[in-house]
């Protein structure tokens, strides 16, 4: 063989074929180094949304001041000029500055129908011209037909004071039942600072914020063999407490549930007293082994089928051998006595009412004869129970002044106002906390995935705090107390988001395990490429 | 005389002034119990672990916790083991005295489902929305939580099941977040693994009670072997824990600083750590029952409003009409199409 043949077989490098190496492995380079690599990061890189990080601080000095507006009417110019600035100051210097604006504006009432007006009706009717809207407050000065009272207040959005009333005790029917500055302030903080303040026992009671609330009406008949039940008594979830609750819609979504459940027995045993009734003794339930009374009917009630907080109804029917049951509070007396009704309530979780029997009826009650409780009293302990635990509480007594009774089953329009206010700073209050601890967890913590989705929420929440805040501050309760609605369901969702922990618990060393196996076969000969390459491109001559 | 005597009468004033809690602190702001109790461990020989937890689940359901508020994650392989001599039992004594599995034991994250993630999803609220309710923690800012951890631990770390763990510092994120979020009241947290102290030690957010069964550097040791099952049975301390919780009764007034000391050293033979600078109650005067029971507050319903013009709603109801209810074939019948 000559040497040329041996040159031809083995191909030595012409310089044509070392520019084509040269060329591929520089493509190669630019390729995987070009490409691959920001593409490998890129996707590998945790998806985090922008947040409104500023914004979100912000919240912290967010201003509440709920824009109230109140007309004051008297039959006297002169006398609406002096008592209005009287009610300012008494109003002003108070803890309601706090939390409250006020705007008044006062007129006098000299030549119209309320000057003319003899009885309560009349003034109504005066009142009803006046275009109020949530929150509003008309307060004027009755020519009579207040009788012994010194103030009236009516069940829409009116208060009537008789003539040379104190302005300090309008100011303090305002403050106590109307606007209850003092509870709106202790909410507020009691949500955003727990460990300095903590609720009362009136603030306590009722539910916290949700959207949704089920209401589940129990009759419980533990020995149905012996006491036959009127079917029909459940029939007040759908006859009373739903057309309830509608007036209510605005506040939140409730469903209403019944049933009935036999064989539960009390779950505690009662003292048997000798007395001088009918049945000839009665059974004495003291207030403070309620509790356990609630312990065994809560395992059977079946509340926890619900996603929503569940507000109890519970009926009880007493047995005749155990009846007439009677509930002593702790100083020994008997609370409903009047009324023979034994009703209680837990905060946060339901009321409860023990029915009795007549002595009549449990005399003839081996004929097959069917108890029918009594409706009507039966529905208004419900329907008190009800108004205490959304956060209708009683309003204390003050002295001479008068409350126009409940008119059906619509509760009155300031309560509902008052509802309404209590519940837009405890969703505005919620939503900020809400949204600040997201924001502080996200900034802490890099590998948390932020989905669109979660950014989105987090976004209309703000937005919408912001606007609730602002309409509030502008005197629009209603649209106030919605967007801080939404705002509370948003940040929530927000929140409780589960993609939020998706990565958490996918360390970043498994991702080099994975990645590492299959980028570096290809990277380690790109890589000794890059040295040829430089010495082809920089230092050609040795070649 | 007369300066010794008004010395005297200072200090009375000042031991007064001390020894007076005030009342909101003496009084619970709680209004309803949940329970949170974990297995960490699983396998035919950590069959102790099992008892443990399931001592401590008998007691909060005797004492009045529904269900629906229990949340039980453990691995459940226990009382069905092919090597459980008794089946469907879960002794804590060799003497064979309780039965803690009990007839009804509610599992609401059972086998492989006890995980770190699920752990911490539970916790901070973060679970899928198709998650059913027994699985869900709904807790708020009246709700006092036990938690309960039991399993195989070092220092700093609680391992799940071989596979990862939970260290002190996740979890104490994970308790700080409920806290900002207002999931809890007050936390009892009970934890008994080796070297459990070091679990609470990073915990920073206010109102929670720590007690572990044994300090950073010791180990946390099991009670008796039972030669019918194999292996050890319970653990010392949640054994006397047991003992203790069986003479509390719904209505006793047994407080948690006696729970505290249910294990002196020379029966627990490790140091049961007490955390108590975060808990802002005294837990001399705090009843048991405030954790391992649920007794809800009430009050008596005084003014009954009184409503004028009371009607009932114009609607009529299906219930209310006189329906006749009758049998319909089950299948429909397609002969008159053909």
């Amino acid at each position: 063989m000559t040497d040329q043949e041996i040159n031809d077989v083995i191909g030595h490098d012409s310089p044509m074929d070392q520019k084509c190496r040269i060329y591929a492995s520089i493509s190669f380079a630019v390729l995987l180094l070009g490409v691959g690599l920001p593409l490998w990061w890129e996707t590998t890189a945790v998806p985090r949304v922008a947040i409104p990080y500023v914004g979100i601080r912000a919240l912290d000095d967010l201003e509440l001041h709920i824009h109230v507006r109140f007309l004051l009417g008297c039959l006297d110019t002169k006398n609406s000029q002096q008592l209005a600035d009287e009610l300012m100051q008494r109003l002003m210097d108070a803890r309601f500055a706090d939390i409250y604006r006020i705007s008044l504006s006062h007129f006098g009432t000299t030549n119209t129908s309320i000057a003319r007006a003899k009885t309560l009706d009349d003034l109504n009717k005066a009142a009803a011209g006046f275009q109020l809207n949530h929150g509003d407050i008309l307060v004027l000065e009755a020519p009579a037909g207040l009788g012994e009272n010194l103030i009236h207040v009516t069940s829409g959005r009116s208060i009537y004071f008789a003539q040379n009333t104190d302005s300090a005790k309008i100011a303090q029917v305002l403050c106590q039942w109307i606007y209850r500055d003092a509870a709106l302030t202790l909410t507020k903080n009691a949500l955003t600072e727990p460990t300095e303040y903590s609720l009362d026992v009136v603030n306590r009671r009722r539910f916290p914020v949700s959207s949704n609330y089920d209401v589940l009406l129990t009759v419980v008949n533990p020995e149905p063999e012996l006491l036959q039940v009127d079917r029909n008594f459940s029939h007040i979830a759908q006859d009373y407490i739903d057309p309830f609750l509608e007036e209510l819609s605005i506040i939140a979504d409730f469903s209403i549930k019944s049933q009935w459940l036999y064989f539960l027995p009390l779950g505690v045993k009662p003292k048997e007293v000798p007395a001088n009734n009918k049945f000839g003794r009665y059974f004495a339930l003291s207030e403070d082994i309620l509790p356990q009374v609630i312990t065994p009917l809560e395992k059977k009630l079946a509340s926890q089928v619900s996603l929503y907080p569940t507000i109890n109804l519970v009926a009880y029917m007493v047995p005749c051998k155990s009846a007439p049951l009677h509930i002593f509070s702790r100083n020994g007396r008997r609370v409903n006595e009047k009324l023979d009704l034994e009703p209680f309530h837990s905060p946060r979780w339901g009321g409860i009412v023990l029915i009795n029997p007549s002595a009549e009826f449990c005399k003839q009650a081996k004929a097959n004869k069917i108890f029918k409780p009594p409706v009507n009293i039966t529905t208004k302990v419900f329907l008190t129970h009800l108004r205490l635990l959304l956060g209708i509480p009683d309003k204390e007594e003050i002295s001479r002044t008068s409350m126009a009774e409940l008119s059906g089953l619509k509760p009155r329009d300031w309560e509902v106002d008052d509802l309404l206010r209590m519940r837009s700073v405890e969703q505005l209050t919620s939503a900020k906390l809400t949204l600040q601890s997201l924001a502080r967890l996200l900034r802490e913590i890099s590998n948390i995935v932020i989905t669109e989705t979660v950014g989105g929420r987090i976004m209309r929440a703000l937005e919408l705090i912001e606007l609730s805040a602002k309409l509030l501050n502008e005197g629009d309760l209603k649209g106030g107390f919605l967007a801080s609605k939404e705002a509370f369901v948003m940040s929530e969702a927000a929140f409780t988001d589960p993609s939020l922990l998706a990565l958490l618990y996918f360390p970043d060393d498994q991702k080099y395990a994975v990645y590492i196996p299959l980028f570096l076969p290809i990277m380690i000969p790109v890589l000794f490429s890059l040295k040829n390459i430089k010495n082809y491109l920089f230092c050609s001559d040795q070649v | 005389m007369n300066i010794h005597l008004i010395g005297s009468l200072f200090a009375l004033q000042i031991i007064n002034v001390f020894s007076k809690i005030p009342h909101s602190f003496a009084k619970t702001g709680h209004s309803n119990n949940w329970a949170v109790l974990v297995d960490t461990s699983r396998f035919w020989f950590n069959y102790r672990h099992v008892a443990n937890v399931l001592s401590i689940y008998r007691s909060v359901k005797r004492l009045g916790i529904p269900d629906s508020q229990i949340i039980l994650m453990i691995a459940d392989d226990m009382a069905c083991n092919p090597r459980n001599p008794r089946p469907a039992t879960v002794f804590n004594n060799i003497k064979q005295h309780i039965n803690v599995y009990g007839d009804d034991v509610e599992v609401d994250y059972r086998g492989y489902e006890v995980t770190v993630e699920n752990f911490v999803r539970l916790l901070t609220g973060r679970l899928q929305p198709e998650t059913p309710r027994s699985k869900k923690l709904l807790t708020d800012e009246g709700s006092n939580i036990l938690i309960y951890l039991t399993g195989h631990g070092g220092n700093g770390f609680l391992k799940f099941q071989d596979s990862e763990e939970i260290t002190s510092q996740e979890l104490s994120d994970a308790l700080e977040q409920m806290w900002q979020k207002r999931r809890y009241h007050e936390i009892l947290f009970i934890v008994d693994t080796c070297q459990a102290s070091s679990m609470y030690e990073k915990f920073y957010s206010p109102n929670i009670l720590a007690v572990a069964s044994s300090l950073v550097g010791e180990d946390s040791l099991s009670h008796h072997v039972d030669p019918a099952i194999g292996v050890y049975i319970i653990d010392r301390y949640t054994y006397y824990a047991l003992e203790f919780l069986e003479t509390v009764e719904p209505s006793s007034t047994k407080t948690l600083s006696e729970f505290l000391k249910v294990c002196p050293k020379h029966y627990c033979l490790s140091t049961v750590g007490v955390r108590e600078d975060l808990f802002r109650r005294d837990p001399k005067i705090v009843p048991v029952t405030d954790f391992f029971g649920a007794l809800r507050p009430i009050e008596l319903t005084s003014n009954i409003v009184n409503i004028v013009d009371f009607n009932k709603s114009n609607k009529t109801f299906l219930s209310q009409s006189k329906e006749k209810y009758k049998l319909i074939s089950q299948f429909p019948n397609f002969s008159q199409y053909s």
